[in-house]
């Protein structure tokens, strides 16, 4: 059974999540609660209260809970499902720690698939994600942006120099939808390779070059303020 | 009181004007200055009383008249300050014959000093150095004339005065010039300031309509997609319709614009998903992309046309419910895949899959680019647009 907490901070949607995941047959989820500080709240004697915490990703705020991120993850899987696709706060949930990101439209199959994968220690690249990944790689990496240019291919469509380019390539054709397996058959390599490659995708996003992803991540996600 | 310091703020560049028309008055104040002083010290050097009086009443009173006209309109007219240098020079001819020594005393002649103050106004007036050096010419050759014709003073003297002109009004051109320059920029940055701030005040007011929008009508209605909580299959696809509009908007990508493939494709996709077929549309890398808004109309045409064909064969041949659908654009080309994970066909031997084929490929050929397909039995079936850059930059379509 994966134990699953939710934090939401709109009741409607808790409502749904919790119905979704009760009828999965595998999942349980063990707690509900609107904040982060009630998940602490809850947690009385220090026992894990879950496997896989599903954080909604922003709360009455402006700003995405990235801090949580990283805070929850060194006790529990993190996935992060959140309304917003703007691509800059889907790479700061993924560089902050989180095992996974879905938007709020994603249909219950996902969501349960992404749990499961989750749970177990994988890093649930749905194709929307591996889409926005990419997107956003791309943007930090684009000329005049201060991306360090020893990379051998200059062909302008590369994520950077961050991937390689078959981790590159990976994440081109899980974004087009392809399954792992398809990938590896198109890459001319095994489905298990192109599962490394995943992994891999999700280590250098999270420990990588990450000064420089993350203020130019932050930058967008936080512009300056101009006083109130 | 109150009312005048509320009034519109004064520009840099009117209060220059200003300031430049006050720099007249004075000059031309201290012209008659001096020549009270000359016939107060050298009374008894002149001859015609009655007539001097006279003279001096005309200038003062055409000083006056200038002063006032350039007050109230705020600035000095070109045309104005012709008609000035036309009646110095007219004065300049009157005071030599008025003033002519009896003793060889030139310094009577108090009309060259007055002059001298006055043609600061051309310096002021004109904005072209030509002009300015033109009319100071004139008003420098009708004073020579009448000090060398009529009051007979030598030519060593008459020279050195005469370019006295040309000095005062180059200096005074000079000056307005940079005053001008000086006020226009001050006025630019302060009109580009403003323009900052109110730009941003409506993208402030702007956020905060979104986050209302976001955080109560969109929270809702995606919540009400997400859990399927209204049972009519209309009404929910005309609520995801509306909640997809509703995030575009809150998300500063408005979906209405005709001439967008993202809100083409993203049209499709919904039209799509109301009819049964649950279309992913990928997009992250095409809304950053300016590409999607300057395509030519043939080539948006082909595209939408192509990947809804894709679409609907998806949906009549697949025998899924779901189909992933991706865009991007790059510098080089811009590509649109669809994939569904359906029972395939063999492309070679279904009639329908060779129409297709034809129905693809040929729309996407005709605006210089290339389509795949690709499918087998029991495989599913990837369908690939890619136009080259050569299509929307206006060269004419590779091969």
């Amino acid at each position: 059974m994966i134990q699953v907490a939710i934090i939401d901070d709109h009741p409607v949607a808790r409502r749904g999540l919790e119905s979704i995941l009760g009828d999965a047959g595998d999942i349980a989820v063990t707690i509900s609660v609107a904040t982060p500080l009630e998940l602490a709240a809850g947690d009385i004697d220090g026992r894990l209260l879950a496997d896989v915490v599903l954080l909604d990703l922003y709360h009455q705020s402006d700003n995405p809970c990235l801090s949580v991120i990283s805070e929850l993850r060194t006790a529990m899987k993190v996935l992060v499902i959140s309304a917003s696709g703007r691509p800059a706060d889907v790479l700061g949930a993924i560089r902050s720690g989180a095992s996974g990101y879905l938007t709020k439209l994603a249909d219950p199959e996902m969501l349960v698939s992404a749990i499961r994968t989750v749970a177990s220690g994988g890093f649930a690249l749905s194709s929307q994600l591996a889409d926005i990944l990419q997107a956003e790689l791309v943007r930090c990496h684009q000329p005049g942006g201060e991306a360090p240019s020893g990379g051998a291919s200059q062909s302008g469509d590369r994520a950077g120099d961050l991937l390689s380019p078959r981790e590159e390539q990976t994440l081109d054709l899980i974004a087009r939808g392809f399954t792992h397996t398809q990938t590896a058959h198109r890459m001319g390599v095994t489905k298990a390779t192109v599962d490394t490659y995943v992994e891999r995708i999700r280590a250098k996003l999270q420990v990588g070059n990450k000064a420089e992803l993350t203020r130019a991540a932050l930058q967008r996600i936080a512009p300056p303020r101009t006083g109130e | 009181m109150s009312d005048a310091n509320r009034a519109e703020p004064v520009s840099s560049a009117a209060r220059a004007e200003f300031l430049a028309i006050r720099l007249l008055a004075f000059f031309r104040a201290a012209g008659l200055a001096e020549i009270a002083s000359v016939l107060v010290l050298d009374w008894r050097h002149y001859r015609s009383w009655p007539a001097i009086l006279a003279l001096t009443g005309a200038v003062t009173a055409e000083s006056v008249v200038l002063a006032v006209a350039a007050a109230r309109r705020g600035g000095l007219r070109p045309s104005w300050i012709v008609g000035d240098v036309a009646f110095l020079v007219g004065c300049l001819a009157v005071g030599a014959a008025l003033t002519a020594p009896a003793d060889g005393q030139t310094w009577v002649y108090f009309m060259y000093p007055f002059s001298l103050f006055g043609c600061y106004s051309i310096g002021i007036a004109f904005g072209r150095l030509a002009d300015v050096m033109t009319l100071t010419a004139v008003l420098a050759s009708g004073y020579a004339l009448s000090a060398v014709g009529i009051h007979h003073d030598p030519l060593w003297n008459v020279m050195p005065n005469a370019l006295g002109y040309f000095a005062n009004t180059a200096v005074t051109w000079a000056v307005a010039r940079e005053l001008r320059r000086g006020a226009r920029a001050a006025d630019a940055s302060r009109a580009q300031a403003i323009a900052q701030a109110e730009d941003l005040a409506r993208q402030r007011e702007r956020a905060r309509h979104a986050r209302i929008l976001h955080d109560h009508a969109l929270q809702t209605l995606e919540s009400l997609v997400r859990h399927r909580s209204v049972a009519d299959d209309a009404m929910h696809s005309h609520i995801a319709a509306a909640a997809r509009r509703l995030r575009a908007l809150v998300e500063g990508t408005p979906l209405d614009e005709p001439g967008d493939l993202l809100s083409r494709l993203h049209e499709l996709a919904a039209l799509k998903t109301a009819a049964g077929l649950h279309v992913e549309f990928n997009s992250a890398q095409l809304q950053a992309s300016e590409v999607r808004g300057c395509l030519p109309r043939e080539v948006l045409e082909a595209v939408v046309g192509a990947a809804h064909e894709a679409l609907t064969n998806v949906a009549k041949h697949a025998a899924v419910a779901a189909a992933v659908m991706r865009a991007t654009a790059t510098d080089d080309r811009l590509t649109v895949s669809i994939l569904d994970h359906g029972i395939g066909f063999d492309p070679g031997q279904t009639p329908w899959g060779v129409g297709l084929e034809k129905s693809i490929t040929d729309r996407i050929l005709e605006v210089g680019g290339a389509a795949c397909i690709e499918s087998a039995p029991g495989a599913g079936t990837y369908v690939e647009l890619r136009i080259p850059s050569a299509a929307w930059n206006g060269s004419a379509p590779a091969a």
